[in-house]
């Protein structure tokens, strides 16, 4: 069975020294795991190749770690996320037939960012956009964000919501006073994160962006974020009467967004997402190299799912949202 | 089968001239739908007792609506405190048989909290109920200890009921919109959900079931979306935590978990996957929020044997809060 994985990372030369610094910080303090990650994350060639035939992984779209570019200055992000792109350029090209890019972009600045999508979509042949949550506290139903939108439109690929931290004020009231380590792990990988890029999309359905660009599709990880328990509750809450939206509240989630794995390998959430969404809009992902190949695949070997469904579930479906 | 459920709600009249204000504007401006709740939550006597024989209901553990005393100076949580458990006292006196009471409590002022809990509890109350933070302190912070303490000792559940989150997440998170709009999304469409989850979460990292390892918690909804983060906490051991056991392990031992309006089969299938078994799960309505015909029919549909079914109708609750 073909297998194409789609939350995959990878460091491009510097950005572990740059707006990674504070990753590659909390990296080493793990020791020896922290050192390998920051190994695998930099080595995008022959190497990881190996570990994907050793893991029964035949493709990786990837795309620039968290916490990407999004928390720079706008002059900044326009220059890495060209160099970036640039480097995932060449590590495509090695690989065709093993790798596949998502575009970092500059969000700070929707213009040059929409215009650096559309390069390296139409002229690097990337697959869609992967956006790290708010920028310094703004999200993405702000309109001054979408020309990224429209341009995901036009160019007709997705963009991949990936979680970031929650802004200031959210971890100081929800996450504060416990030592660092526990903070830290509360408001990032351990919870705060997943409802940080839950709320994020709640807000961007809410702000009508769906309604202004229907065809719009958004994917997010980690078995949906939490919103498949929630996705009846809000559908019966926010009536359209309340949201002024087109269509009901869960529709949106059944026709805008797409699902993956994200390293969340657990049979009862992915259970949750499976009756709520159906098998269409979940795609596998192993979200390397936090999570393990081997057992993100042994994962969807045993999903209790059809084998129709599994073939749809680990490439089909990427296949077709991502026209590979 | 024999119904009991846990997340009921009323009020006393004079709650609506205080933190119930807002319904009251509600019902005055808007009328209709607001009116009924303010009656409904006013009445524990036949006209309840009339709805609950009507949706197939046995008995109803009563709680002070939201948001309860929680956001109140001390002084004046004390005195609605204690008129509100009075008011309980005597609807629950009249009919034992059908309801039962757990005590408000001033949270914000714990000792008198832990003494109006322990009057409440020798005179047959059930436990407590807390609507979330007290003006953005949660109860893993030590100055609450001592309610904790003596939920802990009398052996008396407390009910963690939602509240909206601290105003730096409500305006972060939620704002931007109509005020209707943000009102319901950091409400009861989303963020008292997740509020109250990040609570539970807050009082585990705190070391809260350390230091009283008996305490028990009850949550509503289907336990507020921890269900679907249950596997997610193994990324946070106890040797980053600095806790005696893992996020799992409390939430598997020191928290119960009950429907309120979440009638939804993928969710309840999610919880009683990762529970690993149905001891922990209990019916509730949440009355007259949600219906109590609605909540009786998916307690029908349940995919689970008649003996499981029988323990989250009443069973677990019988023996949690000692019926």
């Amino acid at each position: 069975m073909r297998t194409v994985t789609v939350e995959e990372h990878f460091a491009s030369p510097g950005f572990l020294d740059g707006a990674g610094r504070q990753l590659k910080e909390g990296l080493l303090r793990t020791g020896a795991r922290g050192l390998k990650i920051i190994e695998q994350l930099s080595e995008v060639g022959d190497k990881r190749v190996a570990e994907m035939d050793a893991g029964g992984i035949d493709v990786q779209i990837l795309s620039l770690n968290a916490p990407g570019l999004e928390q720079l200055e706008a002059a900044e992000q326009i220059t890495l996320a060209r160099d970036s792109n640039e480097f995932l350029h060449g590590v495509v090209k090695a690989h065709p037939k093993r790798f596949h890019g998502f575009a970092a972009l500059p969000v700070a600045a929707p213009d040059k960012a929409a215009a650096e999508f559309e390069r390296a979509v139409r002229e690097l042949g990337f697959k869609g956009a992967l956006i790290n949550g708010h920028t310094r506290g703004r999200y993405l139903d702000d309109k001054f964000f979408w020309p990224i939108f429209e341009c995901a439109t036009a160019l007709n690929v997705p963009i991949y919501l990936h979680p970031t931290v929650p802004p200031k004020a959210v971890i100081e009231a929800s996450y504060g006073g416990f030592a660092p380590p526990v903070t830290a792990m509360l408001a990032g990988a351990g919870w705060g994160w997943h409802i940080e890029t839950a709320v994020h999309l709640i807000r961007v359905i809410l702000g009508g962006v769906f309604d202004r660009f229907p065809q719009l599709q958004i994917v997010i990880g980690h078995l949906g974020e939490g919103l498949p328990f929630m996705l009846p509750r809000l559908d019966r809450n926010m009536a359209k009467e309340m949201t002024k939206l087109e269509r009901p509240f869960a529709a949106y989630l059944r026709q805008n967004v797409h699902y993956t794995f994200g390293g969340f390998n657990f049979p009862a959430t992915f259970l949750d997402l499976l009756l709520e969404v159906g098998v269409e809009r979940i795609m596998f992902s192993v979200d390397y190299p936090y999570g393990s190949m081997a057992a993100a695949r042994a994962f969807l070997e045993q999903l209790p799912v059809s084998a129709a469904d599994r073939e749809r579930i680990a490439h089909i479906n990427a296949e077709k949202l991502f026209g590979l | 089968m024999r119904t009991i459920t846990l997340e009921e709600h009323y009020a006393m009249p004079g709650f609506f001239d205080g933190p119930g204000r807002e319904l009251k504007h509600r019902a005055e401006t808007v009328g209709g739908r607001y009116a009924n709740l303010i009656e409904r939550l006013c009445d524990i006597g036949a006209k309840r007792l009339a709805e609950m024989d009507a949706a197939g209901i046995d008995m109803q553990v009563l709680s002070l609506t939201s948001p309860g005393v929680e956001q109140l100076e001390a002084a004046e949580a004390i005195a609605l405190a204690r008129e509100a458990n009075d008011y309980l006292a005597e609807a629950v006196q009249k009919n034992p048989a059908r309801f039962a009471g757990l005590a408000t409590v001033p949270t914000s002022a714990p000792g008198n909290a832990a003494q109006e809990l322990e009057r409440r509890v020798r005179a047959g109350f059930k436990g407590a109920v807390i609507n979330g933070h007290n003006r953005g302190r949660y109860l893993d912070d030590l100055f609450y200890s001592p309610i904790l303490e003596c939920a802990e000792k009398l052996a008396v559940p407390i009910y963690l009921h939602p509240t909206p989150p601290p105003k730096p997440v409500l305006d972060t998170y939620y704002g931007g919109f109509n005020p209707m709009l943000t009102e319901m999304l950091a409400g009861g469409a989303w963020g008292w959900h997740i509020e109250t989850a990040v609570h539970v979460i807050r009082l585990i990292s705190g070391g809260v079931f350390d230091r009283f390892p008996r305490l028990q918690i009850v949550v509503g909804h289907m336990g507020e979306g921890l269900p679907f983060m249950f596997q997610r906490f193994d990324i946070m051991p106890p040797a980053v935590t600095k806790l005696k056991r893992t996020y799992k392990d409390y939430l598997r031992e020191n928290v119960h978990y009950t429907f309120s309006g979440f009638n939804f089969p993928p969710s309840f299938l999610d919880l009683l996957l990762e529970l690993g078994g149905v001891d922990r799960i209990m019916f509730s309505a949440d009355h007259p929020y949600q219906s109590m015909q609605w909540a009786r029919a998916f307690l029908e549909q349940i995919p689970v044997s008649a003996a499981d079914k029988e323990r989250i109708a009443h069973g677990n609750a019988e023996k949690l809060f000692k019926l």
